[in-house]
This record gives C-alpha cells, sequence and structure tokens, in this order.
C-alpha cells in the first residue's frame, strides 16, 4: 500500500477511492518508484499491501479481508480502545481523526479520566509513564484557556457522533468523564467569572464517578450541592470551604452520596461539621453510603499548607489547676472528632468493616478515642494508617493544686497509642505517625508493636517536657531507631523526620549522626528520607550500605552542605538552586549505582548513567514514592 | 496429561499443561474438568474454533515461551501498565500487520493478558508520534470524516494540545 501512497503524494491529491482504481497491482507501482524500499516503514507497509491485494487471489485463508479496506478494522471495538489507553493525550489526538472507528474509542481515551494541573510537563512524561499508570490513563489540563475550552466542549455533543446505522447519537463529551481530579487550578485562574464556568460545565458531568479537589481554592458546599447523580459517585476528596457554614442544612447535600468507597475531607474546621457531614450520608437508616468504604481520610487542617496553630506542648497535659489558672477554656479543645463519628456509627448500628486506608490529621485524641476507633471500624481490615499533626491530650482528674511534671507524668494514663495496638492492626503495612504528646513518648512501643511495616513515615516530635521521661533526646533517638530496625526485613521505604516545637512554629530538630549510621541494618530499603545536615559528612558512607536504595531525600536547608556565601548572586539563574548542591548528589550517584532519583533540599536530580540531572516539575510523583501518604498523585 | 488444543482449521497442536494454562480460557475449561496432572494418560482435545493454524501455534510457541513466567497480577494494574514490552516478545510480534492482529485477537479469545498487553502495546507503538495521515497511510486506512467534521473535532479537543 505504501506504494500507492507514496505515488499519491508525487501526484496531485486526488480522493483516495480514485487513486485506488488508478493503481491495480503493486508491481506496476514498484516499477514506477523502484525507490521505494529504501523506506524505512517498507516492511510494514509491504505486508499491508499484500494482505490488502492478495484476497482476491486465494480467498479461502482471508476471506473475510475482502470486507474491510484495512485489515486493522477487524479488531473489535474494545481491542481498539485498549491501544488507544496505550496512547499519550497527544496521540490520541492524531488517533482521533483517523477516522470513525478510531475516533469512538480515542474520545473514550481522551474524555474519562481528566486532570487539572498546572505543573504537569510533557518533558517528564518518560518518567511518569513508566512509574504512573494514570500517566497514559489521564488527560492533562494545565492552563487556563485549555481549562476554558475544555469547559466549553463538555457541554456540547460529540462531532462524530453518528453510529453506523446513521442514527444520530448525541452523546455529549461530558458522559465520559468519569474522574476529575484538580491537583491546583491554573495560573490566573479567575475565581469569580471562571469558576463559574467550570461550576456549570461540572453540572453535566452526569456519570463522574471520582472527584478529586485538592486547590488552595476551595470547593464550597453550594458546589457539592451541584453535582449531578451523586449516587454515582465512589470517590469524593476533596478541601472544603466551611469556613462560613452556620447552620446544619447547608450539609443536606451529602444525604444524596449513597455509594461512596473512597471519602477525603480536608479542612473540616471544626468536629461539628464532620458530624453534620455523617449525619447526613446515614440519613434515614440509609447505612449503605458509606458502610462500603474503603478509605477515609479526615483532616481538621491542613497541616502541609497554612497557618495552623498547635496546641502547645505545655498545654497537652491538662488538670483542674492547669485549667483554672491559663488563660484557656476546655472548650478551645477539640475533642470530639473520633467520638462524633462514633456515635453517628452506633446509632446507625454498622461498623466501618471495609476500611482499609485511615487518615487523620491535626485531630486531637484522648485515651478512649482508640478503643472507639476498634469499636467503629474493623481495624483488621485496615493496610495504611496515618496519623499526621494527630496530638494526644491528656486530662487527669483531681488534681486541684500544682505538682511537679514528674509528678503528673506518673498519673498519665495508658494512652491512645497503647490502647490502638500494632498487634490488633495485624494487616498494616504501612504507617505514618507524626504524633504529639507531652511528658512521654509512646511513639517507639508503638512502632514495635506492628508485626510487619513495610512503609514507614515518623515524624519525631521533641519538646523539653519528654524529659520527664527520656534522659535525653539521643536517648529518644535510640528508642525510634531500635523500633524502627525490627522492621529491618520487611521495611522498604523509610522517611524519618525530626520537629520540635516552638513557640510560632515547627523547627527540623538534628539528629545525632551516630544514631542515623544505625540504619544502614535495613538492607531492604528502597525509599529513604532522612535530615541531611545530620548526616553530614557520612551521607555517602550510610548510603553506599543500602544495596536496594533507589531514592533518596536529604530534606532540610542544609541538606547539600552550609550556603556559601560566595556563592549568592542577585538574579538567580533557573537552575542555580540545584547546581550548588549537585556535587552531593553525583557523590551519592557514585558510592551506589542502584539510586535512580536523589532530592537535595528542594531540588531533584535523576541519576542517568551516573550523571545527576536536574528535573523539575515532578515534586508531587516523587513525593508519593517517598513518603507514605495516599492520594498524593491521585491513585485510590 | 497432554492437551492438545484444535484450531478452527483442524490442525491439532499438542502442548503439556503447563504452557495451554497461559490461557485463562483453557486454565478455566480444566479446572472446569476437575483433573489432577498426576494421570498421564489421559490426553484431553480443546477445540478453539476462532484462531486459525498458524495463529495459534505462534501463540502456543509464546505461550511454551512464557510457561515459567510470572506475570504481575492481572489486578495490579499499576505494574501491568507501566512495564515496557520485553525484548524477547517485541522480536516474537515482529510479524506482518495482520498477524499481528490475529495474534491479538487470539490472545483476546484465549485470554492471555500479557500476550494481549504487549500486542496492544505494539500497535500503539506504531501510532506514537504520527500525524492522522501518516497513522492512516500507516494501516492503510481511509479517512471517512468530512472537512467540517474535522475542524470541528480539532476545534473541540484542543484543550488536550496543552503541553
Amino acid at each position: 500500500m505504501s506504494y500507492k501512497f507514496e505515488y499519491q503524494r508525487s501526484t496531485h491529491r486526488k480522493p483516495i477511492q480514485a487513486q485506488q482504481e488508478l493503481i491495480t497491482s503493486t508491481d506496476q507501482v514498484s516499477n514506477i518508484l523502484p525507490f521505494v524500499s529504501s523506506l524505512s516503514n517498507r516492511s510494514d507497509n509491504e505486508i499491508e499491501g499484500r494482505h490488502s491485494c492478495i484476497p482476491r487471489t486465494i480467498p479461502e485463508s482471508t476471506s473475510q479481508m475482502s470486507v474491510y479496506p484495512s485489515s486493522i478494522d477487524k479488531l473489535p471495538f474494545e481491542i481498539r480502545l485498549l491501544i488507544a489507553n496505550e496512547l499519550s493525550q497527544y496521540d490520541t489526538l492524531s488517533l482521533m481523526l483517523v477516522n470513525r472507528a478510531f475516533y469512538q474509542v480515542a474520545v473514550i481515551r481522551l474524555y474519562t479520566e481528566i486532570i487539572v494541573d498546572p505543573s504537569y510537563s510533557y518533558f517528564n512524561m518518560d518518567i511518569l509513564s513508566a512509574h504512573l499508570s494514570t500517566a497514559y490513563r489521564a488527560s492533562y489540563i494545565k492552563t487556563r484557556y485549555s481549562l476554558k475550552t475544555f469547559c466549553k466542549t463538555v457541554e456540547k455533543a460529540t462531532s462524530a457522533g453518528t453510529s453506523e446505522k446513521g442514527i444520530e447519537k448525541c452523546t455529549q463529551y461530558a458522559s465520559y468523564v468519569n474522574s476529575l481530579q484538580v491537583i491546583e487550578l491554573p495560573d490566573s485562574f479567575d475565581i469569580h467569572t471562571d469558576f463559574t464556568v467550570l461550576m456549570r460545565s461540572m453540572l453535566k458531568l452526569a456519570n463522574l464517578r471520582s472527584l478529586y479537589w485538592g486547590s488552595q481554592t476551595e470547593l464550597t458546599l453550594r458546589m457539592i450541592d451541584r453535582i449531578p447523580n451523586k449516587a454515582n459517585l465512589k470517590s469524593l476528596r476533596m478541601r472544603v470551604d466551611l469556613k462560613a457554614v452556620r447552620s446544619p442544612s447547608a450539609f443536606e447535600s451529602f444525604a444524596q452520596f449513597n455509594n461512596l468507597e473512597h471519602l477525603s475531607l480536608v479542612q473540616l474546621l471544626k468536629s461539628r461539621n464532620l458530624k453534620y457531614i455523617f449525619l447526613n450520608l446515614v440519613k434515614d437508616g440509609n447505612v449503605q453510603s458509606i458502610y462500603k468504604l474503603e478509605s477515609l481520610q479526615l483532616s481538621m487542617h491542613d497541616s502541609l499548607h497554612g497557618f495552623n496553630k498547635n496546641i502547645p506542648s505545655s498545654m497537652l497535659v491538662l488538670t483542674q489547676f492547669i485549667i483554672e489558672n491559663e488563660q484557656m477554656k476546655m472548650t478551645d479543645y477539640d475533642l470530639d472528632t473520633i467520638k462524633y463519628m462514633y456515635e453517628v456509627c452506633s446509632q446507625a448500628d454498622f461498623i466501618l468493616k471495609y476500611l482499609k486506608v485511615l487518615s487523620l490529621d491535626s485531630v486531637l485524641v484522648s485515651c478512649k478515642d482508640a478503643s472507639r476507633l476498634h469499636q467503629m471500624c474493623d481495624m483488621k481490615q485496615l493496610h495504611q494508617l496515618e496519623l499526621k499533626n494527630v496530638s494526644e491530650i491528656q486530662h487527669i482528674p483531681g488534681v486541684n493544686v500544682p505538682i511537679s511534671m514528674n509528678d503528673l507524668a506518673r498519673r498519665l494514663d495508658v494512652g491512645f497509642l497503647k490502647i490502638l495496638d500494632g498487634r490488633q492492626l495485624e494487616n498494616v503495612t504501612r504507617l505514618r505517625i507524626d504524633y504529639r504528646e507531652g511528658l512521654r513518648d509512646s511513639v517507639p512501643a508503638f512502632i514495635e508493636s506492628f508485626n510487619r511495616l513495610e512503609e514507614l513515615d515518623v515524624t519525631i516530635r521533641w519538646n523539653l517536657t519528654k524529659l520527664c521521661s527520656v534522659d535525653s533526646w539521643v536517648t529518644l533517638c535510640n528508642a525510634y531507631i531500635t523500633a524502627i530496625l525490627k522492621h529491618s526485613g520487611t521495611l522498604r521505604k523509610l522517611s524519618l523526620e525530626a520537629k520540635e516545637d516552638s513557640v510560632f512554629c515547627e523547627l527540623d530538630k538534628q539528629f545525632d549522626t551516630a544514631v542515623l549510621m544505625k540504619l544502614s541494618a535495613l538492607s531492604n530499603l528502597e525509599s529513604l528520607r532522612v535530615h541531611g545536615y545530620s548526616l553530614q559528612p557520612y551521607a555517602t558512607l550510610l548510603l553506599s550500605e543500602l544495596p536496594k536504595l533507589k531514592y533518596v531525600v536529604l530534606y532540610g536547608s542544609s541538606a547539600g552542605g552550609a550556603p556559601h556565601m560566595g556563592l549568592q548572586v542577585v538574579h538567580n539563574g533557573v537552575l542555580d538552586d540545584w547546581l550548588r548542591v549537585r556535587h552531593v548528589a553525583s557523590e551519592i550517584a557514585s558510592v551506589n549505582n542502584n539510586v535512580e532519583f536523589i532530592k537535595i533540599d528542594k531540588c531533584l536530580f535523576q541519576i542517568k548513567d551516573s550523571v545527576a540531572v536536574p528535573r523539575d516539575g515532578l515534586d508531587r510523583w516523587f513525593e508519593s514514592k517517598v513518603r507514605v501518604e495516599m492520594n498524593k498523585m491521585g491513585n485510590n | 496429561m497432554s492437551i492438545s488444543i484444535i484450531s478452527s482449521d483442524g490442525e491439532p497442536f499438542k502442548v503439556e499443561r503447563k504452557v495451554a494454562e497461559r490461557s485463562v480460557l483453557i486454565k478455566n475449561m480444566l479446572g472446569d474438568l476437575g483433573n489432577d496432572d498426576d494421570d498421564d494418560d489421559e490426553s484431553f482435545e480443546v477445540p478453539i474454533p476462532n484462531v486459525r493454524g498458524s495463529v495459534l501455534q505462534k501463540i502456543l510457541e509464546w505461550c511454551e515461551h512464557h510457561k515459567d513466567t510470572a506475570f504481575p497480577d492481572d489486578e495490579d494494574d499499576d505494574s501491568r501498565k507501566s512495564a515496557p514490552v520485553e525484548e524477547w516478545d517485541r522480536e516474537f510480534l515482529r510479524v506482518d500487520q495482520e498477524m499481528l492482529y490475529e495474534i491479538i485477537l487470539g490472545a483476546n479469545y484465549l485470554n492471555i493478558r500479557p500476550l494481549l498487553d504487549a500486542g496492544c502495546k505494539v500497535v500503539a507503538e506504531m501510532i506514537r508520534g504520527k500525524t492522522p495521515e501518516e497513522i492512516r497511510r500507516t494501516f492503510n486506512i481511509v479517512n471517512d470524516f468530512s472537512p467540517e467534521e474535522e475542524a470541528a473535532i480539532k476545534r473541540e479537543n484542543e484543550w488536550a494540545e496543552d503541553r
């Protein structure tokens, strides 16, 4: 066939039908154009040509062939869809224009999964497609213009919607959208005018099954109310704007979400908001709605973004005396998050027995909450547990006089983590723990209590009150490391961070280098994230002893060494930050051949043939590789 | 136990059970029969009415080569998707388009997911980086859009050009 088309190219363009009549045999063409045999795609086309010409001479073997103008047409719809799903959105666009048959599958490929992400870059496709199944399945939108065009298109009927029998099928583009993820809104997106356009098109997404809204511009309850076919939605993960919500009736639309499997609510602000949402979800005894939940993420505040003031570490253990003498009220403490959930579950008489992932962010807990969790969920099903910036509040009754911290420490109850008990969470393999408590630290014992952890993300919270029960910071670190090393046979991912509470902010706390060096016993580790400055200058020594290591993060501002004042320039070049720390990445790469990616503070390097190549725009993906975090890349 | 797989044109292929079971379709059939593989005297005939002898031979060649390969779980979409086509598979699938399609169809019918995936990836690679016109030329496809339709499709899906 190539001969025909080569021929066609060299003559004036004529309709293809005419061209085919013009040339009857391939021999004829190769006589005219003898050079065609030197074409690079010769073999494909030669064979292709043979097949479409042969049927008339050998009808037995390929009798079906004569019916089709091209042999690829005999691939059924579902296989063509599989092929389209292997293509990037740009190749899909080309495929779309090929013919009607391919248009049908290309539309599905292009519209099923939409991700709005301004930091997406085509130049990172090589990495994303090799590591992420969504990379080739989803279509990305990064600019405001494209988002607006998309919104306009979504409201339209598809252009080539005619089916084979010529019956006009007015399928809207919108009906193909299964999943919409807004990771962040594009730059210069106008909250007032563009938002209404976006919302209007959202109304049309009748087959939406998954919605993720991670943008700093929160989704308001009024917009949630406008999601069509709420019962279709299996996954609802969003940052909500509840700042202005006053009355419980505002949450009524939640009663219509009847089939949720993944629920993630970020920035709930108050436990009461959560209570109303849950009450509406199980309205009229309809426990169907959350009964099937597989993942649940609740965050009072987003501990990663925005300013949120934690309760000072000195106020985590309370007595009657402290309450009376300090400028504080018990009502400042929002202690009811888990209690409210528990109450809703027990009143509606069900437990969350399919829950696999549980994530709590910026929640206050007490000892009783652990047993409530055990009663409201089947904790044996849990695979992943995240406690981010969770603070334990101890209220010691019957103390009306000032007593010393050491006395107070002796009167503490067993605590939330002790009751939660890793031994009972027998299937948890991924743990993230960032836990604040006063006077003592029960986290090492908690980490040790698990059967087998594969991924661990620990933030050690240091405050001076802990000196009541531990000798020193180094002793505490050693306790953590001992607990972590218990899992050395299974641990693949470790992120180890330390924070010191301060009045206004959290500071990175430095580790003792000798303590960190003990991590070399974790021989199965594929990903390691540690404080860079604490490891200096021994980072290469530690990293050379971890044979399976693929991803390395040295976090902290001095991870690449103390800043060299002489290298500061007035106008920063784009890669200046990378160049300053590149030698650290190169050195690590030279001692460990297995390492694929290294991040030094904020600069990510890919190691290609032992050369450290700066990479940009991959932070979100890399984060999912090195930390224990649900939904970071929007994978369900 | 030996298994004889019979193609649509009546050609029988004798293979060991392990090779035949690369096909989930045949595996389930054999599972339904509830046989233990200790019994060496028994033989089974499995008719495959949808696949021609020459194609079946090719597919069984693949099954033979991969009889001990551990493929990622079907459920695990992530690892299956991201895996590039293995060098041997790529070489194996270096056949004319007609044969490639029939192998894909056969793998689909016999339910051999790794072969189906590899086949689709190879076709996808033939599409990658080409203009619509080049794709049509590669696969000998006739454009059945009117110029107006073509323009409308281009306009409506312009957003996806966002690089």
